[in-house]
């Protein structure tokens, strides 16, 4: 999954750019760029997306997550740019100070997302693009992604995911839209790449 | 610093473009670093390093070095040659040389849509359409001929294949590595003298005394390669106990039809070149190997005449009176006449022989061991093997570099889209697609060879007289044939 997800933000942007395609295959077109990655984790998809040319920082709660994070990250001399801090989104100081702004798979458990995706956005500079990737509402969803891992295969500890928490497409354009961000494009990930029925990855752009 | 700078001088002298290319792609070699010695201890950091630099390590350093999506990737070229030379290679003008490859039309679409075939001398280079193949012992003939075919969509250049000199490959593909747009670290007459995974990356350490850690590590070095041994990728061969002997014949005619001739004591091959020219390869037992290197050159080409013509008995008799030490004048005598009652018995037989052979280059009759070898797999943590290194087949289908050259293809394509999505191409998550897609496919084309091989090489008469069936019978279905030859070609 996140293969697909970081060659879904590699072509958006370079979609948006309107750069012929020769000249965003390599690295110097995107190098200047800052990308903050909330909710990093271990850094599996901070290291893909600086590994593309940005500077990443990767922004984590859990002081374990950055700790593992940073050591993993020293193994490949290809991510210099690439920075942990231990952190939520509204802690961040640096508002309006990232041209792409990312946050995969956490959105699913916090206790509001609607204050969360207003810090995604706080922290976009203007017209900065933003990447939400979450699970779908929906049966097939909770399928896929509780009932297989957590009940059947329990390779994910029960109560991980809560359904209830699931989000809609429709749900977070509408979110999105409340605190100035448009919705540009939704591609399923996983199952269902047309429908978007089980996970998603939302593009969006924050409008002045 | 004298013997430094006059060696500049007389590389720049003799390929005066040679020593403006530098500053593109660096090539490292003892005369040309002037400052100061090289730093043993520290390592210099790559993300791709080719060990080897025969025909498939070049084709895949420039499509790597030419490639957008590795266009911030460093990559570097190992060779304990001197790559210098073989760049600046002057061909014969008098023969053509015994060590030949054959090349698929598709691949040398591949390699000249990168710019990587046209440093080739171009007139050296003999582009063929029709291949006759016949067997000895049950009569059996099959006659491939892409113009005959009506292949639909008719074929851009309309031939199937390309025979061309190894060396001529070799230097047109290093020359297309120094010209501009290239970004390839070329290390030549650098031996691999260690290679250690201490700290996860493999480190190549070089008889220069550098030492290069790499994100990937290549396998193109042949056969007997080094860098399997390293990464533990078990192999496996067979030893065909027979060897090729080659030889660069001159012919009574042009010829644009590669012919082959499946005897029981081995098949008989002659591949067009221009000119008139021919470049035999032969598989023998060694003591029939030696019998025909030694044997004088006159007396070897009507031999060569002979195999494609004559009986197995009567090929076994000229054999015993060479070996009884005939002279070349009783050799080619004997053969003479027999060739004259041959051709009074099979006068329509004429359209699926050879030209005959006027006579032997001289000096070019040379011989290497045959064998087939094949590994567990072409992938390890941090390296891949493409060529040789990862598969070795019996000559016989010509077919060795064009898997090479599909190695080449098809592992640039994945570490590009691995690029793209932000993956360590070192990786075996990355590098598994590799295998997957070259494995099986190596393994069916030595397993085929390998077969036609066995079949070939069997003298039972059912063995024999059903491959003559099936050949026969190929030859009367256009449609596959057509699919044949549409698979060498696109």
């Amino acid at each position: 999954m996140n293969r697909t997800r970081t060659q879904f933000i590699r072509s958006h942007l370079a979609d948006l750019s309107r750069l012929p395609v020769n000249e965003t295959q390599g690295r110097s077109w995107i190098s200047g760029r800052r990308l903050v990655d909330v909710g990093c984790g271990g850094g599996l998809a901070s290291e893909s997306l600086a590994r593309l040319g940005m500077r990443v920082l990767g922004v984590d709660a859990a002081k374990e997550n950055v700790e593992m994070a940073r050591i993993h990250a020293q193994r490949d001399p290809a991510l210099k740019y690439l920075e942990y801090v231990q952190s939520t989104a509204e802690q961040l100081m640096e508002k309006e100070a990232f041209d792409v702004v990312v946050s995969l798979e956490v959105i699913e458990h916090v206790a509001d997302p609607m204050a969360f995706v207003k810090s995604l956005v706080d922290l976009a500079k203007p017209g900065a693009s933003i990447f939400i990737s979450t699970m779908n509402r929906t049966p097939i969803a909770a399928f896929v992604d509780v009932l297989v891992p957590e009940y059947l295969l329990n390779v994910v500890p029960r109560g991980t995911h809560d359904i209830k928490k699931f989000i809609k497409p429709t749900e977070l354009s509408q979110m999105l839209r409340a605190v100035g961000a448009e919705t540009l494009d939704t591609k399923g990930l996983v199952l269902d790449p047309i429908n978007n029925q089980s996970n998603y990855i939302m593009a969006a752009r924050k409008t002045k | 610093m004298k013997s430094v700078t006059a060696a500049l001088l007389l590389s720049a002298r003799h390929h005066p473009s040679f020593f403006g290319s530098i500053a593109r792609s660096r090539l490292f070699t003892t005369t040309l670093r002037s400052n100061s010695p090289p730093e043993p201890s520290a390592a210099d950091i790559y993300d791709v390093v080719i060990v080897g630099g025969g025909p498939a390590g070049c084709a895949l350093a420039g499509v790597l070095g030419s490639s957008a999506a590795l266009a911030d990737a460093r990559i570097a070229l190992v060779d304990p040659g001197k790559l210098a030379d073989a760049m600046q290679w002057e061909p014969p003008s008098d023969t053509y040389l015994t060590r030949t490859l054959q090349i698929t039309s598709s691949n040398k679409r591949y390699l000249d849509s990168l710019g990587l075939w046209d440093q080739c001398y171009v007139d050296r280079v003999q582009p063929y359409n029709r291949a006759i193949v016949t067997d000895a012992l049950g009569g059996g003939k099959l006659d491939l001929e892409g113009a005959a075919l009506e292949l639909e969509p008719p074929p851009a250049e309309g031939h199937a294949a390309y025979m061309i000199e190894t060396k001529n490959l070799a230097g047109g593909l290093l020359r297309s590595l120094t010209r501009s747009g290239r970004r390839v670290d070329i290390f030549e007459r650098a031996k691999v003298v260690g290679l250690s995974t201490a700290s996860e990356w493999p480190v190549v350490t070089l008889s220069t005394e550098q030492r290069l850690r790499t994100r990937l590590l290549v396998g193109a070095d042949g056969g007997s390669s080094l860098v399997r041994k390293h990464a533990q990728i078990g192999t496996y061969g067979n030893k065909y106990g027979q060897y090729g002997l080659v030889a660069t014949l001159c012919l009574e005619q042009l010829n644009q039809t590669a012919f082959q001739r499946f005897l029981p004591s081995g098949p008989i091959a002659l591949l067009p070149f221009p000119g008139g020219f021919a470049n035999l390869v032969w598989s023998l037992n060694a003591d029939l190997v030696q019998l025909l290197k030694t044997a004088p050159e006159d007396a070897f080409a009507s031999l060569v005449n002979a195999a494609f013509r004559l009986s197995p008995p009567e090929m076994e008799y000229l054999y015993s009176l060479a070996r009884a030490g005939a002279t070349a004048g009783e050799i080619k005598a004997e053969t003479k006449w027999r060739l004259s009652v041959h051709a009074n018995n099979h006068t329509d037989a004429e359209s699926c022989l050879p030209p005959i052979v006027a006579a032997t280059s001289p000096r070019s009759r040379t011989s290497f061991p045959l064998h087939m070898r094949v590994v567990d797999r072409l992938v390890a943590e941090r390296v891949a093997l493409i060529g040789d290194a990862g598969h070795v087949m019996h000559p016989l289908a010509g077919q060795g570099l064009n898997m090479g050259l599909e190695d080449v293809r098809c592992l640039a394509a994945v570490l590009e889209q691995a690029v793209l999505a932000g993956e360590d191409i070192g990786t075996l998550a990355v590098l598994s697609r590799y295998n997957k897609q070259r494995y099986l496919r190596n393994l069916a084309m030595q397993g085929v060879v390998d077969k036609v091989w066995h079949v070939f090489g069997a003298n039972a008469s059912p063995i024999v007289s059903a491959r003559s069936l099936v050949m026969n019978a190929l030859d009367c279905l256009p449609s596959i044939k057509r699919r044949l030859v549409r698979d060498m070609m696109t």
